[in-house]
């Protein structure tokens, strides 16, 4: 046997390595990520209770909630969620804000609900990284805490009125000042020129062009930066003819932004997900708002104005502003403060009722990508009356009379 | 044979332990007697084992190296039996339900103790067992081992090759991610472009309630009743009959006794020696054996080692991969078959998917089938010889050559919308398609003349300019090779017309669904 010294090596080397790959399989069974920190939970509860813990075994925490179809180990490393002593431990030890019984997890009995409802993440893994979320392939990372807010509307209908959610509020008045819903359609409501907002949040990953953003892969990162710069994220291709984004750069705030960015979150946690269903009993259901009640025709109007989202090209009170690329007369959407002296009152009704199709400035760039909708068939002859008064309204009462505009 | 080599400086220091330890009153009150290296008990080590007795008690020395076999065949099996027990103990926690599959498998990864290195295990073992059963192949053919007598034990390996690619495939679903049940939507769509009996293929008789592919998937969709059957497949029927042939399998290695034999010294050989001659003129080199214990298992041994040292050591590093959950309403861009079957997706570039799903793959599986029968040169067995046998290497490396080369294109160089894509690029899924505007097709006469020409030309040419070859294959012989050497060619063929030419189908009959 020529080779047996070379087979007596390869033989010993082999086995004392794979012996050794058994030490190092056995050792991460031992001692896993998580054991980690449950030994220093413990410690932490001995140090500030003088105590040592109620119930102290090491083992995987898990609320397993086959009816939401989750399995949430949080608790595993999170020991200290529940325990009020814990409110000045460290991270990932600390309290869950708003204990009390009258407080939030007073109204969440997360035993009930779990965790991953609200935060989302990787419920069933037992490692930091994973758990949050942050694996590729998996299409729920945990929330940033600013945005948490937002997976309120998975139970509640009506979250205009729930302390915490004061973040949503704000971004349904952005919503409704900026007139969103003047260019997207939301649940069906609204109007074709750009994306349905209700699933924008709960599309696939794979289906956000990431190219042109800069932070993480995600769904919410493309949603924050897409607030911040929409020309930027989503940008001319003129290799497959697509046009850059209409959508105007609002400057908004970062404050704003997140306020935005909670507000689309929401519009899919209400619709749901199919994988991670909300059981019934769980769901909070809104009241129907009351008939508004306005103090004048004006404030009707501007109401009208508000729920149709003309804001989106014309600007908030009709201010303008909004780019229309390649429209005549400026190339930006007209502004409708001196409305009531280039059109009668019926003239003005007309145009509103069936619409009108910009001209190009020039005839060899595509048309304008924004266009006045024929309101006919969405308008009732009362919401149209109140939306003149106020249109007829916007002209300062301090300008200077000038000749009719055409 | 020399059986005592000069022992090596760490052996000389573990000696003197050894003798120490076995001369202890410990030990020798509990092992009273030792086992003495006697040729008997050699032979009885093997005889009165009922699991190495698949072995013969002697071997010919040729048998012993790495460079005969590449120890592929018996790896192959280790592997089937390392899939079979992380397989098992991956049952303990696996349901075969739309509701848990990808959810067990979370749970195998972070919660069963060693469920990562289990799954991990049996997936790359897995892919392994499929790469060793193609190279055993490849290897059984280099030595000539499928000629006379071992021409059906070729064809049970064939069989073999098949149920392999089988498990795995069934296999492949199970995970129940997004991986899964596109891979298995491709390989199901091929079976429903089955001629007559796919839904979807030309001539079809029947419509996709009853077709190959529901057959398949119990169902018109990639759904619960795949799964089941999939999985039943997987763990019950597929390991079954794999028994079954692998015993077949070794019974008639046994029988026909394996086939390495010595090759004549190198002052032999120098002079122009042929094995077989050789053989006749020293008759007693073929009678000159070993023992199998220890000096085949021995080495069986190693292999078997290293190879588990390395599968181990991957599975650690590395994570068989878990996509997100199973979604039929998001097709992943692009959706691949598993690689062994992703050439015969690159195929579909150039065939429609009845050629390239079905009738491709039947004739590789009838062609290999055929070589054993087809092939009249008794010689070589047991020794890799080129020289003698040119034809038949020859060809056989273009398949493996053609074989592996698609599947690397398919793997590593086909993106987003099928569009070629160098191994380093990044994938981008906005690039514009590449035109298909100036592909045309032959009108249905000229490409019924083309293809008519190169069979006639394929069948005659070889047989008026190499006679001797005609003759020793005989005209039944000749017409089976050279159909599946022309089947071959076609291949090379078609990639040029398409990609110089602008060539697509030669032959167009759309409202049959039949195009070549």
């Amino acid at each position: 046997m020529r080779n047996r010294s070379i087979w007596n090596l390869l033989f010993l080397i082999s086995a004392g390595v794979l012996a050794g790959f058994f030490l190092v399989s056995g050792w991460q069974e031992i001692n896993p990520e998580w054991r980690g920190y449950q030994v220093q939970y413990f410690r932490q509860v001995r140090q500030i209770t003088g105590q040592p813990a109620a119930d102290p075994g090491i083992a995987i925490r898990q609320i397993h909630l086959p009816e939401f179809n989750r399995t949430d180990r949080c608790v595993t490393c999170h020991m200290g969620i529940d325990n009020p002593r814990m409110k000045e431990a460290p991270q990932p030890f600390t309290t869950h804000p708003d204990l009390g019984i009258d407080g939030f997890l007073g109204a969440h009995d997360f035993t009930q609900i779990g965790c991953t409802v609200c935060h989302q993440g990787q419920g069933q893994a037992t490692t930091v990284e994973a758990g949050h979320g942050h694996e590729k392939h998996w299409e729920y990372p945990m929330l940033p805490p600013g945005l948490t807010v937002a997976n309120c509307a998975s139970c509640h209908g009506d979250v205009a009125t729930l302390p915490g959610a004061e973040m949503l509020v704000r971004g349904r008045e952005l919503f409704e000042e900026k007139g969103c819903i003047g260019c997207h359609s939301l649940n069906g409501w609204g109007n074709p020129i750009a994306p349905e907002l209700a699933d924008t949040a709960g599309k696939n990953v794979h289906q956000f062009d990431f190219r042109h953003v800069e932070g993480e892969h995600t769904v919410v990162d493309w949603i924050v930066e897409h607030f911040k710069d929409p020309q930027k994220v989503t940008p001319a291709d003129p290799a497959l003819g697509v046009p850059e984004s209409s959508m105007p750069d609002y400057e908004l705030t970062d404050e704003e932004v997140m306020a935005l960015t909670a507000l689309v979150l929401s519009f899919s946690a209400e619709a749901g997900n199919p994988i991670f269903p909300v059981p019934h009993r769980f769901k909070v259901p809104g009241k129907p708002a009351p008939e508004p009640v306005y103090a004048s025709s004006v404030e009707h109007g501007k109401a009208v104005y508000e729920k149709y989202g003309c804001a989106a090209c014309h600007g908030f009170a009709g201010r303008g502003g909004i780019p229309n690329k390649n429209m005549d007369l400026g190339g930006e959407a007209p502004t409708l403060v001196y409305v009531s002296r280039g059109y009668t009152r019926e003239e003005l009704k007309q145009v509103i009722q069936h619409g009108r199709f910009p001209a190009r400035a020039l005839a060899d760039e595509p048309p304008p990508p924004l266009w006045m909708p024929a309101w006919e068939q969405k308008l009732s002859d009362e919401e149209l009356e109140v939306l003149m008064d106020y249109l007829i309204s916007l002209e300062p009462k301090d300008a200077a009379p000038a000749g009719k505009e055409g | 044979m020399a059986d005592a080599p000069k022992p090596m400086k760490f052996e000389e220091r573990l000696a003197p332990v050894a003798r120490a330890i076995r001369t202890s009153q410990i030990w020798k009150s509990i092992f009273r007697h030792g086992y003495q290296d006697t040729p008997r008990n050699r032979s009885l080590m093997i005889l009165s084992n009922v699991f190495f007795h698949i072995h013969a008690v002697k071997v010919r020395p040729a048998a012993l190296p790495f460079r005969y076999t590449w120890r592929m065949g018996e790896l192959s099996f280790y592997l089937f039996l390392v899939l079979t027990v992380t397989g098992i103990l991956l049952m303990f926690y696996y349901r075969p339900t739309v509701e848990h599959a990808y959810w067990d498998m979370k749970d195998l990864a972070y919660v069963v103790p060693f469920g990562r290195l289990l799954r991990n295990m049996h997936r790359w073992s897995a892919h392994v067992m499929v790469l060793f059963v193609m190279f055993h192949m490849i290897s059984v053919f280099y030595r000539s081992a499928y000629k006379p007598p071992r021409e059906y034990n070729w064809v049970i390996g064939v069989i073999l090759l098949l149920i392999t690619f089988l498990l795995s495939f069934t296999g492949y679903l199970l995970p129940w991610d997004q991986l899964a049940i596109w891979a298995v939507t491709v390989g199901t769509n091929m079976a429903a472009n089955t001629p007559i009996l796919g839904s979807e293929g030309p001539l079809a008789i029947v419509g996709p309630d009853m077709d190959a592919r529901f057959v398949l998937l119990g169902s018109k969709i990639v759904g619960q009743a795949g799964l089941l059957r999939f999985y039943v497949l997987h763990c019950v029927l597929l390991p079954v009959a794999f028994l079954m042939f692998i015993a077949v399998h070794f019974w008639r290695i046994r029988k026909d006794d394996f086939s390495a034999v010595p090759v004549p010294p190198k002052e032999e050989r120098a002079k122009g020696v042929q094995p077989e001659e050789w053989h006749k003129q020293h008759p007693e080199v073929l009678q000159e054996k070993v023992f199998t214990w220890p000096h085949l298992v021995s080495r069986q041994f190693v292999s078997a080692v290293v190879l588990t040292m390395v599968l181990v050591g991957w599975s650690l590093l590395a994570n068989a991969p878990l996509e997100e959950l199973a979604n039929p309403n998001l097709t992943p861009n692009p959706s691949k078959a598993p690689w062994y079957f992703v050439g015969l997706q690159e195929l579909l570039v150039y065939f429609d998917p009845w050629i390239a799903g079905v009738v491709f793959p039947t004739l590789i599986i009838m062609g290999l089938m055929a070589i054993p029968y087809v092939d009249p040169n008794p010689r070589g067995v047991g020794y890799y010889n080129f020289r003698e046998r040119r034809f038949a290497v020859s060809m056989f490396t273009v398949g493996v050559v053609l074989w592996f080369g698609l599947i690397f294109i398919g793997y590593y160089m086909r993106g987003p919308g099928w569009e070629l894509y160098m191994p380093w690029e990044a994938w981008n899924h906005h690039r514009p398609p590449s035109s298909t505007a100036g592909l045309r097709n032959t009108p249905n006469w000229f490409g019924f003349l083309l293809l008519a020409g190169y069979g006639a030309l394929g069948m005659g040419l070889p047989k008026l300019l190499f006679k001797d070859f005609y003759k020793k294959l005989g005209p039944v012989r000749y017409g089976v090779v050279m159909f599946f050497v022309l089947a071959m060619f076609f291949v090379p063929v078609k990639v040029i017309l398409r990609n110089f030419f602008d060539i697509k189908y030669l032959i167009s009959l759309p409202a049959w669904s039949l195009n070549i």
